[in-house]
């Protein structure tokens, strides 16, 4: 098996002296600051001669001390060896640009539009630095730097300039005032680029074809996020996809607050994937801290982010089968019923149905109740029967098998350029799975089997959840049996200060591939923290997924990735 | 086919499972560990702001009350907690020192201004003191605030004594050198 060492050595000998700076943190990751001329090269060499195919993201630093910028890219394999490289490539504050990785990484690109609106970095032959979150009255302050002061205020309504346009419409201004120019708060002048809009107008061929708005708030999607699709009768010929309606900035909020503060914070990311969220933050805090959870502790974390998998996936599938419209049944209340249970389950220990905020650096809030294993093994018995019934139910309805069986069919190789994960990534015959790759806690201590399926379509989606939910269960009950008595949190100071440095920890979530770079000053303050989300990434892979689709196929095909926008917008 | 999808409804109707609650008339069963409106021990409170200090939506204030333990609280300072902001998160329970802070089940905290969710320490409070044992313990406080000033007063005395001695006996050394 590849080790970080064996990578390190491998790029040493390839670029002498392009690696400026290196650490091996463990057998699993690397953490390399290379030349900023070479990066291209460096990362084209890693994924052709040491199998790193799957770029997982990038991640922007403002290092405003050394009057740098640095940016890190993420580069991870898909199953041929557990390690995970961090490179790191630093660029001068006044005039940052750094080499653009889309020409080897088809999914680099919405990871460097975000980096660029956000800290104002241009990457150089990107194929189009739009803005991706943020409103336009933003773009150009760049407020992820360190320096970025605040915006003016809308509620004071002291600078709003109120315009009655010719149709009697109320129009509101605001104009910034020479001082906040002059601080930089308001940017003098703001990058030119079409709208959204005016780009989907502008590739418009031929007089059949026409836009087709679904969204942002449209009654079949779960959150708010825009898709137009140009079609050509029934056909979509291209799709557009545009996100950050509800963009919190929650990563500039965990910037502003302390660690144990931010735990609630990431909660609100995606709450059926709160429990993950928590365990992703609390365990890059760990990492940074050296310190070893308790067992009891990695149980009760390993029980509690099953039984999380088990309602997201229930409800998740639920939605999308009455999204297609579930014929005969309704599949979407038998779910809700199910979860109740389950969802009560997390409740007896946690104290909250969905934002649980639970999980601490070093160990978990509360302990097991008395009763919890009885009352969740009966709870998982009913789920277990009833997900055995659903698939039993699928397979014999002919009206599920056409609309689902063979639409929207991701191949192996198209889901790995694409940069998916979780289960969209399973169903395509690639069974990737953090908890086998990147082990953590006391999932190694388990048996569990990686759900996957050979046809890449819709129904090989669902087929994968609902297989998961009884996975989850064998492992909740597997836990359950083995679970050792002692504490439940490691002595960590009342005040948590992790040591200086950088940490990337990768969780499965219910929805995929979730990590937390995080980077600390030894402050009580993160100094950055990027969420690498799953939902981003099987956003940027839809439409070229919905390429060629009939528009009727369009619900069953973005429903079976089972996306969560608030995750995205962050 | 389909067919078989009808009596799985058919099956689920006639079964009959009740889910539907008849809120608000009858609640669900809460667990020991659900985290709702708060309940403060104002015997216990010390009044030290740590529940402020950790409150990630800064929801919390001290306000002055006075049905609470002057002889631990001396600044008879208790939380006042906005639900309008409150996240529920706990963080403030965990951090308490005393452990006189706690949620309840309770959850229903509908209002239909802005200030009925905003919950002051009289709300909230557990084991307050009646009248007469608030004056009583006041009057305690005070008398125990009152020996301390003397203690501290006496204790400066002495000190000053002791210092105007020692100059004293500096002087005296001095004087006998010469």
């Amino acid at each position: 098996m590849t080790t970080a060492n064996d990578v390190l050595s491998a790029l040493q000998s390839a670029f002498p002296g392009a690696i400026q700076e290196f650490r091996v943190e463990a057998d699993n990751r690397l953490w390399a600051t290379v030349d900023p001329n070479k990066i291209v090269e460096i990362c084209e060499f890693l994924r052709d001669e040491q199998d790193f195919d799957h770029y997982s993201g990038a991640a922007g630093v403002d290092k405003i001390d050394e009057a740098l910028f640095e940016v890190t890219e993420i580069l991870a394999s898909h199953g041929a060896h557990p390690v995970v490289a961090l490179l790191k490539v630093k660029t001068p504050r006044d005039a940052p640009s750094v080499k653009s990785l889309t020409d080897l990484f088809w999914n680099a690109n919405w990871y460097e539009r975000e980096i660029w609106e956000m800290f104002g970095i241009n990457f150089e032959d990107h194929p189009g630095l739009y803005p991706l979150l943020l409103v336009d009255e933003l773009v150009g302050s760049w407020p992820w730097r360190k320096d970025f002061k605040g915006y003016p205020d809308y509620n004071t309504n002291e600078r709003v300039l109120e315009i009655i346009n010719p149709d009697g419409y109320a129009e509101y201004k605001i104009s910034p005032t020479e001082a906040e120019i002059e601080a930089g708060t308001v940017p003098e002048t703001r990058p030119e680029y079409p709208t959204f809009r005016e780009r989907e107008i502008m590739e418009l061929e031929t007089e059949s074809e026409m836009i087709l708005h679904l969204g942002p708030q449209h009654a079949i999607v779960p959150g708010p996020f825009m898709l137009d699709l140009k079609v050509d009768g029934e056909r979509v010929k291209k799709a557009y996809l545009d996100v950050g309606y509800i963009h919190k900035g929650i990563e500039k909020i965990l910037e502003n607050r302390t660690y144990i503060q931010g735990i609630p914070i990431t909660d609100r990311m995606c709450y059926l994937a709160a429990l993950s969220n928590n365990e992703a933050f609390c365990g890059a805090i760990e990492r940074l801290m050296e310190i070893e959870v308790p067992e009891r502790a990695q149980y009760i974390r390993v029980i509690l982010e099953e039984l999380s998998r088990i309602q997201s996936h229930l409800l998740g599938t639920g939605e999308f089968l009455s999204l297609i419209g579930g014929v005969t049944y309704s599949p979407f209340q038998w779910m809700i019923i199910d979860r109740e249970e389950t969802v009560s389950c997390i409740e007896s220990v946690t104290g909250a149905r969905i934002t649980h905020s639970f999980i601490r650096p070093g160990g978990v809030r509360n302990d097991l109740p008395d009763g919890f294993a009885e009352m969740t093994r009966s709870a998982l018995k009913t789920v277990v029967d009833k997900t055995n019934e659903y698939k039993e139910l699928f397979l014999s309805d002919s009206m599920y098998e056409m609309r689902m069986a063979g639409i929207g069919v991701l191949s192996p190789e198209e889901a790995r350029r694409l940069g998916v994960s979780g289960p969209p990534l399973r169903a395509s015959d690639t069974p990737y799975d953090m908890r086998r790759e990147d082990p953590i806690l006391v999932y190694p201590d388990l048996d569990f089997d990686v759900i996957s399926r050979k046809e890449g379509d819709s129904k090989a989606r669902v087929e994968v959840r609902l297989d998961e939910i009884i996975e989850s269960c064998h492992i909740v009950e597997q836990c359950l049996d083995q679970i050792p008595g002692g504490p439940i949190q490691e002595k960590v100071p009342k005040k948590i200060k992790p040591n200086p440095g950088e940490a990337y920890y990768r969780v499965e979530d219910p929805r995929g591939e979730m990590g937390i770079f995080l980077v600390s000053d030894g402050t009580d303050k993160p100094v950055k923290v990027k969420v690498r989300g799953p939902v981003f990434a099987y956003f940027q892979a839809l439409p070229p997924l919905l390429e060629g689709a009939y528009v009727a196929d369009v619900v069953a095909i973005a429903g079976s990735m089972d996306a969560c926008t608030s995750e995205v917008d962050r | 086919m389909v067919v078989k999808n009808f009596q799985l409804t058919l099956k689920h109707a006639i079964h009959g499972i009740e889910v539907t609650r008849l809120y608000p008339e009858v609640l669900m069963d809460l667990p020991a560990a659900e985290r709702g409106i708060h309940q403060l021990d104002v015997r216990t409170c010390i009044g030290c702001g740590a529940c402020v200090r950790i409150c990630p939506n800064d929801c919390i204030e001290m306000v002055t009350y006075k049905y609470g333990n002057p002889l631990k609280n001396k600044k008879m300072k208790f939380p006042q907690i906005d639900y309008g902001r409150c996240m529920f998160c706990g963080l403030c329970v965990d951090d308490c020192p005393t452990e006189c802070l706690t949620m309840t089940k309770d959850f229903q905290i509908a209002g239909w201004n802005r200030d009925d969710i905003i919950l002051g320490p009289d709300d909230i409070a557990v084991g307050k003191y009646s009248d007469e044992e608030a004056a009583k313990l006041a009057e305690e406080a005070r008398i125990a605030a009152e020996e301390k000033k003397k203690k501290k007063a006496a204790a400066a005395k002495a000190k000053k004594a002791k210092a105007e001695a020692a100059k004293k006996g500096d002087e005296g050394s001095g004087e006998k050198k010469e």
